[in-house]
C-alpha cells in the first residue's frame, strides 16, 4: 500500500487568531506561499503556484476590498479568470484565521464566530487548486483549475459555496460555478459516513468539467477532471475546525483541519490537510 | 500496491449457455460453487438445492437454497450464519425465457454468487458476504447482502434495479430492502447535475471509470460487494471492462450484469460489473 498520489504533494498550515484586518491575511498568505512556500511573486499582488514537471500552474491573487474583505482572483495557465470571489469577517470580532497551502492548493478560512460555521459572517472561505489527474498522466488534458468563494464581488453570500460548487472551464473556455464535485452516496439514503466499527469514512473531493473539448461525447456532459490535492470529505457531524487524524496509507497518520467556511453537503464537509 | 481485499478472493465465471429449463441453473450452481473452485474456495451442499459458502475462521458463511418454481422460474433464499433471512421475503425468484430459454451466467467466488440471465431484458440476482477491509469481517458482525430484485415471490419484477439489496441495519431487529435505486448503495459518486451539465464517468480524456460497490444504510457503511465493481450505465450488459486493480500495473476484467438503470437522474445511473478475468 501507498499514500494516494493526491496526499503526496507539498502543504503547509498557518493559523493566526485575533486577526481584524485582512491584510494580515494576505500578508501571512505571502508568507506561507512565497516566503515559505516556493511560489512566486509575479507582480501587483499575483502569485504564481510552483511550475511543476508537467508545466501546471496557477496564479492567486489576493487584494483588501474593504478591512473585513478579501478578495482572491483565480486565474489558470491560459490566463484564463477562473473566478473573483470575496470571504470577509465581521468588523467588530477577532477572527481565527486558518490559512492552507501547498504546491497545488490554497484555502484561506476566516471564522468570525467559532459558535457557527458556514454561514454568512461566521464563517467564510475562499479556495483554489490544481487537480491530480492520476492514474492519468498529468498532462492528460488542461482543464485543472478550481476555486470558489464565500462571496461575489458585489459582496453577497453566495448559496453556492457548498464543497460540490466550483468555479471552472466547462467546454473550451466557458468559466461557471456548477455542481461539479462527486457527491457521495445519492442512491435514496446512502451517505455511509461511518462504518459499523465506529470508525469514520473519507472521500477524496473529485471534480467533474466539461474539459476544453479534448473529449466531448456530443450531449456536453461533464466528464471527470481530477481530485483536489491534501483534501478529504469527512463526516458533516465532525465539528467546524475540528483536527482529524486520518491513516493515509498503513500506519502513516495526517493531520488535517475541517475548513469552517466551506457550507457542508450531502452530510459531508471539507478537511484539508495540516500537518 | 497489493489489490484491495474486496477483489483478493477466488473468482470464476460460467456460462450455461443457452438454458431452457431453470434446473440447469440449479446443476450450474452445483458446479460452479461446490465441484469446481479449488480447495478453501469451495462451497458445501448439505441438502439437495441448498448451499453453503465455505468455512471462515471467522465463522461466516451464508446458505443459498435454489429452488426450481417451473421450467423457467428459479427462487432463491439466502440465510446469514445463523440462519437469519437475507432477503426478508418469503424468496426472491428470476425467469428465463419460455420455449427457447436464454443465456445464463454464473459468477461466483466464496463471498458471492451471481446469476445472469440474458433475457431481452436481462434478469440479475446476486447474494454475498460483503468485504470489510480493514476492519474484521466478522466484527462486530458479517454483513451479508442479497439483490432485491429480480422479481418477488409474486413473479412480479420487483427492486430490479443497480445497487438494490438487502442489508442488516444496526438496531434493525431484521433485513431491510427497498424497491428504490441503490438505497443501500453507494452508487452515486458524481455530480448531481442535470440538462447539460450532467455527468458521467468518463475522464475528460475518455477513460472509463470505475468504483467499489458500497454498501451502505443510512449513515453506516457496510462493507464492498467482493469482486464488483460500479462502471458507467452506458456499458452494454455482457460487456468486459478491464480496470487497473492495484498499482503494479496488473488488470481484472470484470462483466456488465444486467441489473437495469433506469432511474431518470443520471448521476445514479451506474452499472454494475463483476470479475471475470
Amino acid at each position: 500500500m501507498s499514500t494516494p498520489h493526491f496526499l503526496t504533494s507539498s502543504h503547509r498550515y498557518f493559523r493566526r487568531q485575533g486577526v481584524s484586518d485582512v491584510q494580515t491575511i494576505i500578508d501571512d498568505f505571502y508568507a506561507e506561499t512565497v516566503t515559505n512556500g516556493g511560489w512566486t511573486d509575479r507582480g501587483s499582488g499575483k502569485l504564481r503556484s510552483p511550475v511543476d514537471s508537467a508545466a501546471r500552474w496557477m496564479d492567486i491573487t489576493l487584494a483588501k476590498a474593504a478591512v473585513n474583505k478579501l478578495s482572491m482572483k483565480v486565474d489558470d495557465q491560459f490566463g484564463t479568470t477562473i473566478c473573483l470571489v470575496r470571504a470577509q469577517g465581521v468588523l467588530t470580532n477577532a477572527w481565527d484565521v486558518r490559512i492552507f497551502t501547498g504546491q497545488f492548493h490554497a484555502y484561506i478560512d476566516i471564522v468570525s464566530n467559532p459558535a457557527s460555521s458556514y454561514s454568512a459572517g461566521n464563517a467564510e472561505c475562499v479556495h483554489a487548486g490544481i487537480l491530480d489527474l492520476s492514474p492519468e498522466v498529468q498532462t492528460a488534458h488542461q482543464t485543472y483549475v478550481y476555486g470558489n468563494g464565500s462571496r461575489n464581488t458585489l459582496d453577497q453570500y453566495s448559496n453556492y459555496n457548498n464543497w460540490n460548487y466550483a468555479y471552472m472551464c466547462d467546454h473550451f473556455a466557458n468559466v461557471q460555478n456548477q455542481n461539479r464535485c462527486g457527491l457521495i452516496g445519492l442512491g435514496g439514503n446512502g451517505i455511509g459516513t461511518r462504518t459499523l466499527g465506529g470508525a469514520r469514512t473519507y472521500y477524496p473531493r473529485e471534480f467533474w468539467a466539461g474539459g476544453r473539448g479534448q473529449w466531448v461525447d456530443g450531449a456536453n456532459y461533464a466528464h471527470y477532471a481530477g481530485r483536489a490535492y491534501q483534501t478529504l470529505l469527512v463526516d458533516y457531524t465532525l465539528g467546524n475546525g475540528s483536527e482529524i487524524f486520518v491513516s493515509i496509507d498503513a500506519g502513516v497518520p495526517a493531520k488535517f483541519v475541517i475548513v469552517s467556511g466551506i457550507a457542508y453537503s450531502q452530510n459531508r464537509m471539507v478537511a484539508v490537510r495540516a500537518d | 500496491m497489493t489489490a484491495s481485499a474486496y477483489l483478493s478472493t477466488y473468482y470464476r465465471v460460467d456460462s450455461l449457455g443457452l438454458v431452457a429449463d431453470v434446473a440447469s441453473i440449479i446443476t450450474g450452481l452445483r458446479a460452479a460453487l461446490v465441484s469446481s473452485p479449488p480447495a478453501g474456495s469451495k462451497w458445501t451442499e448439505p441438502v439437495s438445492g441448498t448451499f453453503q459458502s465455505p468455512a471462515r475462521a471467522d465463522g461466516l458463511f451464508l446458505t443459498l437454497t435454489a429452488t426450481r418454481i417451473s421450467a423457467t422460474r428459479i427462487a432463491y433464499v439466502v440465510k446469514d450464519q445463523h440462519g437469519v433471512q437475507v432477503n426478508n421475503d418469503t424468496d426472491t425468484r428470476q425467469d428465463i425465457d419460455t420455449t427457447t430459454g436464454n443465456m445464463v451466467v454464473i459468477m461466483s467466488g466464496p463471498m458471492h454468487v451471481v446469476v445472469d440471465s440474458l433475457r431481452s431484458a436481462p434478469e440479475t440476482w446476486c447474494c454475498g458476504i460483503a468485504s470489510r477491509a480493514p476492519e474484521p469481517d466478522a466484527v462486530p458482525r458479517g454483513t451479508y447482502f442479497a439483490s432485491v430484485g429480480p422479481r418477488n415471490t409474486a413473479g412480479t419484477v420487483n427492486g430490479n434495479l443497480v445497487g438494490t439489496f438487502w442489508v442488516l441495519t444496526p438496531g434493525a431487529s431484521a433485513y431491510e430492502g427497498s424497491t428504490g435505486l441503490a438505497v443501500h448503495c453507494l452508487a452515486g459518486r458524481i455530480p448531481s447535475g442535470t440538462g447539460t451539465f450532467s455527468a458521467d464517468r468518463f475522464t475528460i480524456t475518455g477513460g472509463l471509470m470505475s468504483w467499489p460497490v458500497e454498501l451502505v444504510s443510512g449513515e453506516w457503511w457496510l462493507g464492498r460487494f467482493p469482486q464488483a465493481i460500479m462502471t458507467d450505465y452506458q456499458i452494454a450488459v455482457g460487456s468486459w471492462v478491464t480496470v487497473p486493480i492495484d498499482g503494479d500495473g496488473n488488470l481484472g476484467s470484470f462483466r456488465a450484469v444486467g441489473f437495469p438503470s433506469v432511474d431518470g437522474s443520471h448521476y445514479i445511473q451506474a452499472r454494475l460489473a463483476v470479475r471475470c478475468g
